[in-house]
C-alpha cells in the first residue's frame, strides 16, 4: 500500500487525536462513532489509522538488541554491595520477615504493664495494695453497719470504730482504697477533730470506742496524722521499692515504642 | 502487515499477557516458586542463588532496558546497576513476583539513566550503525524479506530513539513488553491518564519521523 500523507486540515489535530485514540481501543460511545466515521470518510484519517497500525504491529516484532555482558555478581560484587553499619540495621528493621515488630510490641506491652503495676491500679495486683485490698475488703463485706452517727453521707465520720470508716466510705459512695490511701495533710483531716482517721491509723492510736466531735485534743490528732502518714506509706502508695520497676517499664515502653518508629523509618526509607 | 493485536475498544488495557487478572499459567507459577527459593538461599548470603536469579532474568531485562536506552553500552551499565540494587536491596523485597520487582528496578534504572542522559546526550544506538548487526530471522526467511525486517527495524529504533523518553518509555512497555495501562502507571509513578497521553502522542511522533518510510511497514 503507497503511503498517504495526512492531508492537514483545520480540525487535523483532533482527527490525529481520534484517530489514534480508536487505535489504542481507547474510544467508546460517540467518540469512537466519530472516529469511526473519521476512518471511513477522511483519506488522510483512513492513512494515519493504517501507519498506526503497522508500526504498532513492527514494534511488537522489534529485536531486542543482544546482551554483550554476562550480570552475574562476583564475590567481590557482592563483598561491596553488603550493606554496612547503619544501613544493616536499617535493613534488618525493614525486614518483611525479622522479628522487630513483635519485638517492639512486646516491649511496649510489658513497659505498659509495669508501669500499670507500680502505679497500684486496682485488679492488678500490686504488691503494696493487694493485703490492703483484701483486708478492707473483707470488712466492707462483713462489718456490721454499726455507723449509729449516721452521718456518712457527707463523709465526715466522727471517730469510727475499725468497722466503721469503711462502711462509711462505703455509703459514701468512696471505694475503700482512696480512704486507705488517704494523706494526713488532707483537707478531711485537717479540717478538724471530726475527720475520719483510717482504719491503721485509729488502731495505731489505741483507740477502740469512737471519739466524740470535739474530745480529740490535737496531739492526739498529730500521732493520728503522723502515724496515718507511715501507714499509707507502707501500705498504698508506690513506695521505694516500686521505683526500679516503674523505670524498667518506662525504658522498655521507650525502647518498644523506639524501635516500632526506627521501623517505621526503615520501611519508609526501603520504599 | 496484519495487526498482531486486535483490539476491541475497551478491552485492550486488560487483554495484555501482563495483566494483572490473567490467569497465572502453571510455568509462571513455577517460575515464581522457584524464585521464591532463591531469593531465600540470597537472604541467607547463599550468592549463587541470587546469581541464579539474574541468569534467568538477565535476558529479559536487558532486552527491556535496551529498548528504553538509546545506547547499547549503557543500556548494559543501566541493567548491571538494577541487579546491584536488586541485591542491595534483596531484603525489601515483598513478593508476590520477584520477575515484576526486578522489572521495576530495571525500569527505574534505564529511567535514571535517561534523565542523566538529557543532561549529557550521546549518540543513539550506535550497534545500527554497524552493518553487521541483523534482526534474528527464521531459517526458511527469503532474503528480500530479511533485508526488509533489518531495514524496518533499523528504521524503528531510530525512531524510537528520536521521541521523548517519557514517550519511549510508555510505548516500549505497552507496545513492546505488553504491560497494561495500570502496570506502566505503577511502575512509571504516573497517572493513567498520562500513561494513554504519553502513547498516543508518542505514537503519533513515530508515524511524522517515519512518514517517508512507511513502505517498509506496509510491505
Amino acid at each position: 500500500m503507497p503511503p498517504v500523507a495526512h492531508v492537514p486540515v483545520a480540525a487535523a489535530a483532533a482527527h490525529a487525536a481520534l484517530v489514534v485514540a480508536l487505535d489504542a481501543g481507547d474510544l467508546a460511545g460517540a467518540d469512537f462513532a466519530a472516529a469511526e466515521r473519521l476512518r471511513a470518510t477522511c483519506p488522510g484519517c483512513a492513512s494515519l489509522a493504517a501507519d498506526l497500525a503497522a508500526i504498532r504491529g513492527a514494534l511488537v516484532a522489534l529485536p531486542a538488541p543482544a546482551r554483550r555482558r554476562d550480570h552475574r555478581l562476583t564475590p567481590e560484587d557482592a563483598a561491596g554491595l553488603r550493606p554496612a553499619g547503619w544501613r544493616r540495621v536499617l535493613d534488618w528493621l525493614a525486614a518483611p520477615r525479622s522479628a522487630v515488630r513483635p519485638l517492639a510490641t512486646g516491649l511496649a506491652t510489658l513497659g505498659i504493664v509495669g508501669l500499670l503495676v507500680s502505679a497500684g491500679l486496682p485488679g492488678l495486683g500490686s504488691a503494696g495494695s493487694a493485703p490492703v485490698l483484701s483486708s478492707v475488703g473483707s470488712q466492707v463485706e462483713y462489718g456490721p453497719p454499726d455507723d449509729s452517727s449516721g452521718s456518712g453521707a457527707g463523709g465526715a465520720v466522727p471517730a469510727p470504730s475499725p468497722t466503721a470508716a469503711p462502711a462509711a466510705g462505703e455509703a459514701s459512695g468512696a471505694s475503700p482504697r482512696p480512704l486507705a490511701n488517704a494523706t494526713p495533710a488532707g483537707p478531711p483531716l485537717a479540717a478538724g477533730p471530726s475527720a475520719a482517721p483510717t482504719q491503721a491509723g485509729a488502731a495505731a492510736a489505741g483507740e477502740a470506742s469512737p471519739t466524740p466531735p470535739g474530745e480529740r485534743s490535737s496531739v492526739a490528732g498529730a500521732a493520728d496524722d503522723t502515724t496515718d502518714a507511715g501507714a499509707a506509706k507502707s501500705e498504698g502508695s508506690p513506695g521505694p521499692g516500686m521505683a526500679p520497676v516503674a523505670i524498667a517499664s518506662a525504658g522498655l515502653l521507650a525502647a518498644g515504642v523506639l524501635l516500632l518508629l526506627a521501623r517505621a523509618v526503615a520501611l519508609r526509607r526501603a520504599r | 502487515m496484519d495487526d498482531p493485536r486486535p483490539s476491541p475498544p475497551g478491552e485492550r488495557a486488560t487483554a495484555t499477557p501482563a495483566a494483572a487478572d490473567a490467569p497465572v499459567r502453571p510455568g509462571d507459577e513455577l517460575a515464581a516458586r522457584r524464585d521464591e527459593a532463591l531469593v531465600a538461599r540470597a537472604l541467607d548470603g547463599d550468592l549463587g542463588a541470587f546469581n541464579q536469579l539474574v541468569e534467568a532474568y538477565q535476558d529479559l531485562c536487558h532486552a527491556l532496558v535496551a529498548r528504553l536506552v538509546p545506547d547499547v553500552d549503557q543500556a548494559s551499565d543501566a541493567v548491571q546497576e538494577a541487579f546491584f540494587s536488586a541485591y542491595r536491596n534483596l531484603r525489601s523485597y515483598r513478593g508476590p513476583s520477584f520477575r515484576g520487582w526486578l522489572t521495576r528496578i530495571a525500569v527505574n534504572a534505564a529511567m535514571d539513566l535517561q534523565r542523566a542522559r538529557r543532561r549529557r546526550p550521546v549518540g543513539p544506538y550506535p550497534e545500527l550503525e554497524d552493518d553487521s548487526w541483523q534482526p534474528p530471522a527464521g531459517p526458511d526467511a527469503d532474503p528480500e524479506a530479511i533485508v526488509t525486517a533489518s531495514e524496518r527495524g533499523r528504521a524503528l529504533a531510530t525512531a524510537l530513539a528520536a521521541i521523548a523518553a517519557d514517550q519511549r518509555t510508555a510505548i516500549v512497555l505497552y507496545d513492546v513488553e505488553g504491560y497494561d495501562y495500570g502496570e506502566i502507571a505503577e511502575l512509571t509513578g504516573v497517572s493513567l491518564g498520562t500513561v494513554k497521553s504519553r502513547i498516543h502522542r508518542g505514537r503519533l511522533a513515530l508515524r511524522a519521523i517515519l512518514a517517508e518510510r512507511m513502505e517498509l511497514f506496509h510491505h
